[in-house]
Formats: structure tokens, C-alpha cells, sequence
């Protein structure tokens, strides 16, 4: 029993290492990637993937309820307004000419805007 | 016992480092980031990089005393970017995204360029052609 503890234990730090290193390659794809919709892209990752599996792995270590409430709080918080950020971002990007045309397959906001008019 | 011990140790050292590399990794885009959206995305993606290293801190010390600031950076995070986005980034120049790179590289070569940022204000009525979001 003493040893499921402890592989718990070792379970929980083995995966805050690999959100940590989720987190360094979404950020390496935020210094290489050209283009703002594309940084949008790579900064997901440390932004739910990585930061998921750090508090996954804090979730193991700790292992009382006040504590997993407070995780799932967080996670909960993260997702929740992680994707309102990047749209306001990703749509700000739009309105100010920042998003290269030639590069999309499909444009329906374009359509819509034009449409609309 | 001090076995399991060691490897948790040494990997949650390991993580640690990688947080800080990659906050590291994240100046420089906040640095030279093109616009000010990227700057805006860099700050979620900072929130989000403390947030990771508290949660490492935490696993590594085995309290949960710095979970209260992860739940107020997590549920309060998202406000800088999103103010970045709806206030500030609209007074960028639209065309300025390979202009603006060497700016901050060279502020005091920026003659024209703080008639730029004059002319900017009274521009960002009639810079973005698309009509205001609302």
C-alpha cells in the first residue's frame, strides 16, 4: 500500500514535468510561428494542455478534497476564459488588417462583413 | 522510500526549469513582438506559465497555500488581453506590422514615426476601414 502511495507520488511529479514541457513548446512555437492567428495557435497549449497537466499532476500529489476542489476551480476558470481572450484577440487581428487573406481557405466573416454592408 | 523520493525531486526540478525557460523564451516574443496583439497573447500565455509554477512549487513543498493566487490569476488572467484587444490595439497602423518591427530597436530614429503616432489618434477612426465591432 506504501508503495501505491508513493507511485502516486511519482505519477503526479511525472506529470507536471510533462505539462512543463508542454508549456516550453508551445512557447517555442510562439517565438518561431509568423503570423498572429498562428501565435494564437501555439499559446493553447501551455494555456489549457500544459496547464492541465501540471495541476493533473498537483492533483496526485495532493490528495485531499479541499485541495482537488480548488484545482478543478482553477481548470474550470482557466478553460473558461481562455477562449474568450483569444477570440477578442483573434477578431481584434482581423479588424486591423493583421491576418493575411491570401493564406485563408475559408473567410466567412469576410462574406458576412461584406454582405452585410 | 528516499528513492521515490529522489526521482520526485529531480523531476519536479526538472519542470521548474522548464517553466522558467519558457517564461524566459516568452520576454523575448513580449519583446520584439510585432504588434500589440502578440503582446496580448503573451501575457494569457504568462498568466497561464505562473499558474504552471505555482502548481509545480506547490507539488514540490506539498501545500496548497498558493492556491488561492492560481484561482485569482486563472479567473482574472484573461482581463489584460482582452483589454489590449478591445482599447489599445486599434490604434496600431494596419499596414505597420513589418514597419513596426524595427521601431522599439530604434526609438530615437522615430521622427517620422512620432508624427505616426500623433497622426494615430485622429486615425484610428478612419484607420481601420471595417466598421467598429459594435
Amino acid at each position: 500500500m506504501n508503495v501505491w502511495i508513493q507511485l502516486l507520488d511519482t505519477a503526479g511529479a511525472l506529470l507536471v514535468l510533462i505539462g512543463a514541457a508542454i508549456s516550453l513548446l508551445g512557447v517555442i512555437g510562439m517565438l518561431r510561428l509568423p503570423d498572429v492567428l498562428s501565435r494564437s495557435h501555439a499559446a493553447t497549449k501551455p494555456q489549457t494542455l500544459g496547464m492541465l497537466l501540471v495541476l493533473a499532476g498537483v492533483a496526485l500529489r495532493l490528495r485531499t478534497g479541499m485541495d482537488l476542489a480548488t484545482l478543478a476551480l482553477i481548470a474550470f476558470f482557466q478553460m473558461l476564459t481562455g477562449p474568450v481572450a483569444s477570440h477578442l484577440v483573434a477578431r481584434s487581428a482581423y479588424r486591423t488588417g493583421q491576418v493575411d487573406h491570401g493564406e485563408l481557405l475559408f473567410d466567412e466573416l469576410d462574406e458576412q462583413l461584406t454582405d452585410g454592408k | 522510500m528516499s528513492v521515490f523520493e529522489q526521482i520526485d525531486r529531480v523531476l519536479l526540478t526538472a519542470a521548474i526549469v522548464l517553466v522558467l525557460a519558457a517564461g524566459l523564451l516568452l520576454l523575448v516574443r513580449i519583446w520584439r513582438g510585432p504588434s500589440m496583439l502578440d503582446r496580448a497573447i503573451s501575457l494569457d500565455v504568462i498568466a497561464a506559465l505562473i499558474i504552471a509554477g505555482l502548481g509545480a512549487k506547490s507539488a514540490v513543498a506539498l501545500d496548497s497555500f498558493y492556491f488561492p493566487i492560481m484561482l485569482v490569476l486563472a479567473f482574472l488572467g484573461f482581463t489584460g488581453s482582452v483589454g489590449i484587444a478591445r482599447f489599445i490595439a486599434v490604434r496600431d497602423r494596419p499596414q505597420a506590422v513589418t514597419v513596426i518591427a524595427p521601431s522599439p530597436a530604434a526609438p530615437p530614429g522615430a521622427g517620422g514615426r512620432s508624427g505616426d503616432d500623433a497622426g494615430s489618434g485622429s486615425d484610428a477612426g478612419s484607420g481601420p476601414t471595417k466598421e467598429d465591432p459594435k
